[in-house]
């Protein structure tokens, strides 16, 4: 007769179908749930590097239509004065580009306030000069902006949209963080479950596991046994869950692109994406397995 | 080889199951070890398997104090003793194969060298035919069959056995009775707990007697002495 050449898990641990099975789901569940979080973070992320970029950096100088002294300029004159402006910040080797709003976009601007006849109104509106700096957030340069603007004109002022940048940054940060909180919480049941059913396919293996010791077996060979068991099956369901998570972000975010295309930037699936992804397999994965370990040499450290 | 010295065992808190045992076993020994049910010889073996450490007094075993040795000590200690269960304790999602493999594979043996010597002693034991079989299918007298090889497959030095044949009919029980003498004589020190006073009579060897947690050693059955009584 011939001798089964593959070599079985000594552990009666594949036997245990139903905790198995539950367990998988589990993980498949929970893993899917963490990576749908990891998705929003991601887009919150995104959201967030590109809200910033298109905010910080960015000066806006007004030149108002009343000067210093009460007198009121007309249009013309704030043009002349806009222009000079422009020119002495074009000399700025911290600013990367300079341009003077026009006429029509400030209108466009101050038409939720004012109605749409604004422009033809006797309403006096200041000239906007928008500035970008080559290295946002470089408090140096801004100061010299500031007082370059103040040098042209003394009542014109300039800008840095600061407060509602560090608003914007909070916001973010505030959202990022719920949605990397989702995901964290996710895993966290996840290896609760997985660390439960370890303990119970324990107590359940105790006879077995004395057996082994008594045979001689190191608590390394042991522990190993279920370390394998756990990393293949916990591995394979957490890989299932984080594609299934993945398969539903594509197709949402197809959807969610149809909608809304200008709304939401859509993340790249570059290898900074892919690596983004893994990190929720592989914490589940690898706690999974320190919680099976630590359990099993728990359990071995009370026999002698 | 062993050494028993003032050796007391409790479990948790409650009473001395073994109290105040001294003995000597050489190595080549071969000893029964008999009692009334509950006199603690399961309780002596698992001291003998370093299943339980003494609660009192000194066990040696090779040369060294299994309560001062360290783990991986008492780990090597371990690999040189085989256990034939009272309850055989056979794993029973593994083939008769793999349940006698799992020592060497504990000690990391080679798969040939693993496959060859399976094979070599399920034959020895008679179960060459039944080596896929697991435990549920094969009767009770296989069953222990296969525990026995699990127990001397990685040549122990020390082989201990709690009732190895009380489920066997006596000539298949007279027939491992044999194969145990014929290990002891390449060396193995044996061990072997009964109540079957017939083989204690008919296998000539001291005896370890243990009644109320107290042991007693006693010489071979006297033969002649028998005789005159009948
Ligand atoms: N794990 C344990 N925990 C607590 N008490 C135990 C344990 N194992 C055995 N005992 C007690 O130790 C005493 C001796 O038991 P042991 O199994 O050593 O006897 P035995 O001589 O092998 O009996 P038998 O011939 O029936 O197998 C008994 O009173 C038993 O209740
Ligand atoms: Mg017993």
């Amino acid at each position: 007769m011939a001798a089964p050449s593959r070599k079985p898990a000594d552990l009666a641990l594949e036997k245990d179908d139903v905790g198995t099975k539950f367990v998988t789901l589990v993980v498949i569940m929970m893993t899917a749930l963490a990576t749908l979080a990891m998705g929003g973070a991601l887009v919150v992320k995104e959201l967030r590097a590109s809200w910033v970029s298109s905010v910080s950096g960015h000066i806006t100088i007004e030149i108002p239509a009343v000067a210093q002294d009460g007198s009121v300029r007309e249009a013309d004159a704030l043009a002349i004065i806009a222009g000079q402006m422009r020119d002495a910040l074009a000399k700025d080797t911290d600013i990367s580009d300079v341009r003077i709003v026009s006429r029509d976009e400030v209108e466009q601007l101050v038409k939720p306030w004012l109605g749409a006849n604004a422009g033809s109104s006797d309403l006096p509106l200041p000239a906007l000069v928008a500035v970008r700096m080559k290295n946002p957030g470089d408090e140096k340069a801004t100061d010299a902006i500031a007082q370059t603007v103040r040098n042209v004109d003394t009542a014109a002022t300039s800008e840095t949209h600061q407060a509602w940048l560090s608003d914007l940054k909070r916001f973010s940060l505030v959202l990022l963080m719920a949605t990397l909180g989702m995901a964290a919480a996710t895993i966290a049941c996840c290896t609760l479950t997985v660390t439960g059913a370890v303990k119970a396919r324990l107590a359940a293996h105790h006879n077995d596991i004395d057996l082994l010791h008594v045979m001689g077996a190191s608590d390394d060979y042991i522990a190993g046994q279920f370390v394998r068991l756990v990393v293949k099956s916990v591995g394979r369901a957490a890989l299932v869950g984080a594609i299934a998570g993945l398969v539903v972000l594509k197709t949402g975010g197809l959807v969610a692109g149809e909608l809304q295309a200008a709304m939401l930037p859509a993340f790249r699936w570059d290898f900074g994406a892919l690596l983004w992804f893994a990190v929720c397999p592989a914490l589940v994965t690898g706690l999974s397995l320190l919680a099976a370990r630590f359990t099993v040499l728990r359990t071995l450290a009370l026999m002698p | 080889m062993i050494t028993f010295e003032h050796v007391g065992l409790r479990y948790n808190i409650g009473p001395e199951v073994l109290s105040d045992i001294t003995f000597k076993l050489e190595q080549g020994a071969f000893h029964f070890l008999s009692g009334p049910s509950g006199a603690g010889k399961t309780s002596l073996m698992k001291l003998l398997y370093l299943s339980q450490l003494p609660t009192r007094g000194s066990v040696q075993m090779f040369g060294q104090d299994v309560s001062k040795a360290s783990r991986a000590q008492r780990m090597m200690i371990r690999q040189r003793i085989g256990v034939v269960f009272q309850d055989f304790r056979l794993l029973p999602h593994l083939s008769a194969f793999d349940n006698v493999a799992l020592p060497l594979r504990v000690m990391g043996r080679k798969p040939h060298e693993v496959n060859t010597a399976c094979r070599d002693i399920l034959e020895w034991v008679g179960l060459a035919d039944y080596m896929n079989a697991t435990p549920e299918i094969l009767s009770g007298g296989q069953q222990q069959r296969v525990a026995i090889a699990r127990a001397v497959i990685g040549k122990p030095r020390l082989l201990l056995a709690d009732e190895p044949t009380g489920s066997l009919d006596d000539a298949t029980g007279y027939r491992i009775m044999r194969l145990f003498e014929q290990l002891n004589r390449m060396g193995t020190t044996i061990v072997i707990a009964t109540h079957n006073q017939q083989m204690m009579d008919h296998f000539n060897h001291p005896r370890l007697m243990l009644d109320k947690g107290q042991l007693s050693v006693l010489p071979p059955t006297d033969k002649a002495q028998l005789k005159a009584a009948h």
